[in-house]
């Protein structure tokens, strides 16, 4: 099954690389041999963003870098092709494919040069004529003026001339958008569209429903193509604080006002490290009220949906909406491009895990109608765990997220720690007789995979840990407890290899564990007695497959240890 | 034959001091026996030891022996090997009068030949094998 996740402006992004993060950890989308598991379906991931540099592509570019070398260590057979594949987890194509809706079709070299709204608008390719007499009565001089090269500064009556003219070349597959998507390729495969980005901004205000519109067109007209589009929108979850001084009431600054301005924040952090002229550019789109205002957040994004129910619903299979009732407050105001690298936010990891629900086509119920999985009574949503994150179906099996990460830790530690690795495999004892019998003729064999073993345990402990991590450099939204609680199994530290062991001891009598291994609500029993059983069928095993099997009897033996509070979706 | 070694008098002369009296090559017997006893009663233990360890693992990593351990498991069990030779040769008058302290040393060492070889047998029938060789 190929999947395709489209991110719109920087919250997509984010969600983007939160979906990465999550199928690195393990999140299955099917059941394959038994197994839960991603393994064996693909994902590429579309960016449609004209900020090509914000902090957001940044921080899914790094991820995207750890989960290909993740996949090689687990499998190492198609390292250097682009796609991060191992029977660990999904393939993803890593080559993100960034289209930008500032890159329009030319038909002379001086079209759609100029990076902003009149620039665009006016482009005269083909058989278009001028178009800026028709402007006039729509937006005013400054509107048309701005540059738009780092979105569009959550105006969408901005953005939205600018994607429509978008989605239209996209028609073509030789205009620079055409050519990102090729959507030739997907002509009929089966394959999962999902569009995320945020309801209330710009970028993904507009460009989610023109795309939207664009792909589920194109699905009504090619029935058999087995096309599903969905996407998820993004309320409120997250304010930036206000810009350093406020915009001018009406009319256009004086150079002296800027100069001043620029002068005196030439410091903050947003103005930081600009050429004078950028800073003085910078002065005065704020000065003209450009930026994201945070009280007319939630007015838009009412607006959006509104836009959603009259036109644009009946283009997807289904529809995800996550935000907080309680936005949580960014500390740093900043104008996109590297600067604004904002915390992965629990509503992103939210946004991802429909993503996952819509790969798995498990559906949200009746077709017809918006189901809208509703918070838990405990939430806090500025401190949330693990096991408020709503629920998910894969196959038959409905995925806990506090159980995957739980299972996820354990397979870590029980890799890592509970495999006599430094003895030669034929000395190992008959409860791993298995594992023994494969490697005992294979030292090298053995070693390789104690090294590729303990390489991918380590960025697998960054993935778990960093997607959770209570500190604000990583996150926000997390209280902080599952991250405590998942380090011991993550630590080679000797008090909590000491306690870990304890517990996965087996019963002098049984091969049952003595204690249970917990996260939040969830439990494993697991000794390493029965862990040493585990074993693939053949002997010709990836790593990759090895740590699917291990993890999927973890994860069927995972209990919740009081009644699940969680939504689902 | 090995009996037969055991048995004649030049062999067993090797264990004892002095043989100037009446009886000594019969000291001397005994002292072999009791040297081969005591070997063969430590290394039963080295290896009850062992199998209790085993046995008793809380954990995979716990149950798996390696070669260096099992190497520093026979070494340790040299240590009683030495510890009851000398506790017999010492307690018993005979042995401490014509076996001597020649005697004593001679026969320690022949103790740890025996016990490392039967160390080494009992790895060698048994499922540990591969935790030596």
């Amino acid at each position: 099954m190929r999947n395709v996740f489209i991110a719109v402006g920087g919250s997509g992004t984010k969600v983007a690389e939160a979906l990465v993060r999550l199928l690195a950890i393990g999140f299955p989308t099917h059941r394959e041999n038994n197994s839960l598991t991603s393994a064996g379906h693909s994902l590429q991931i579309w960016r449609l963003d004209p900020d090509l540099n914000s902090g957001a592509a940044v921080a899914l570019g790094n991820c995207l870098k750890d989960y290909q070398e993740l996949q090689g260590l687990l499998n190492g057979g198609q390292q250097g092709t682009g796609v991060g594949s191992s029977r660990w987890a999904m393939d993803i194509d890593t080559r993100v494919r960034h289209l930008d809706p500032l890159q329009l079709p030319q038909a002379a070299n001086s079209d759609n040069v100029v990076k902003n709204l009149g620039g665009i608008l006016d482009s005269r390719y083909g058989a278009i004529k001028s178009s800026l007499p028709f402007l006039a009565p729509f937006y005013e001089k400054k509107d048309l003026e701005v540059e738009i090269d780092r979105g569009f500064y959550q105006k969408p009556f901005i953005g939205a001339a600018v994607m429509a003219v978008f989605a239209e070349s996209l028609r073509d597959e030789n205009s620079p958008g055409g050519k990102a998507c090729s959507l030739t390729a997907f002509q009929n495969v089966s394959t999962n569209f999902f569009l995320c980005g945020s309801l209330h901004g710009g970028t993904g205000a507009c460009g989610v429903p023109v795309m939207g519109r664009y792909l589920g067109s194109l699905k009504k007209n090619n029935q058999t193509w087995d096309w599903r589009v969905g996407a998820c929108l993004l309320t409120p979850y997250c304010v930036p604080p206000q810009p350093p001084f406020g915009a001018l009431r009406d009319g256009y600054p004086t150079p002296q006002q800027i100069d001043d301005l620029a002068k005196e924040h030439g410091d903050k952090p947003a103005f930081k490290g600009l050429p004078i002229e950028d800073k003085r550019k910078l002065v005065e789109q704020i000065l003209l009220g450009f930026y994201a205002e945070p009280e007319a957040m939630e007015a838009r994004a009412r607006q959006g949906l509104a836009y959603y129910r009259d036109h644009s619903a009946d283009y997807f299979d289904e529809l995800y909406l996550a935000g907080k009732p309680e936005p949580d407050k960014l500390k740093v105001w900043s104008n996109g491009g590297k600067s604004q690298s904002n915390p992965l936010n629990s509503a992103e990891v939210v946004a991802a895990l429909a993503a996952l629900n819509f790969f798995s086509r498990a559906g949200t119920g009746n077709p017809e109608s918006y189901v809208i999985g509703a918070s838990t009574p405990d939430l806090d949503s500025e401190k949330m765990s693990l096991r408020h994150l709503p629920r998910y179906t894969a196959g038959e099996d409905e995925i806990e997220p506090e159980a995957v990460f739980l299972s996820s830790a354990v397979m870590h530690h029980l890799v890592t720690n509970q495999i006599p690795w430094e003895i030669p495999a034929r000395g190992w004892p008959k409860e791993i007789k298995r594992m023994r019998e494969v490697y005992q003729d294979n030292e090298s064999r053995k070693i390789d995979d104690w090294k590729r073993f303990n390489g991918a345990a380590a960025l697998l402990a960054k993935f778990l840990d960093t997607t959770i991590d209570p500190n604000p450099e990583h996150t926000v939204g997390w209280n902080g407890e599952d991250a405590f609680k998942i380090r011991p199994y993550l630590s080679n530290d000797p008090h909590s290899l000491k306690e870990i062991t304890a517990k996965t001891a087996k019963k002098l009598t049984s091969k049952e564990a003595k204690g249970e291994l917990e996260l939040g609500n969830s439990s494993i029993r697991v000794s390493t007695f029965e862990f040493g059983d585990w074993c693939p069928d053949t002997a010709d095993f990836t790593r990759g497959e090895y740590l699917r099997l291990v993890w999927s009897r973890l994860f069927a033996r995972a209990q919740k240890r009081m009644r699940a509070e969680g939504a689902k979706f | 034959m090995l009996a037969l070694l055991f048995q004649s008098s030049s062999f067993l002369r090797m264990f004892v001091d002095s043989c100037d009296e009446e009886g000594c090559e019969d000291t001397a017997l005994n002292w072999v026996i009791a040297t081969i006893v005591i070997a063969i009663v430590c290394a039963l233990l080295m290896l009850a030891f062992k199998w209790l360890r085993k046995y008793t693992a809380i954990n995979i990593v716990h149950k798996a022996w390696s070669r260096g351990q099992t190497v520093v498991l026979i070494l340790v069990g040299l240590i009683p090997v030495v510890i009851i030779l000398l506790m017999v040769w010492y307690t018993t008058r005979n042995f401490f009068n014509y076996v001597g302290v020649g005697g004593l040393l001679k026969g320690i060492v022949m103790s740890w030949l025996l016990y490392v070889l039967f160390m080494f047998t009992g790895h060698l029938v048994s499922p540990w094998r591969r935790e030596i060789i």
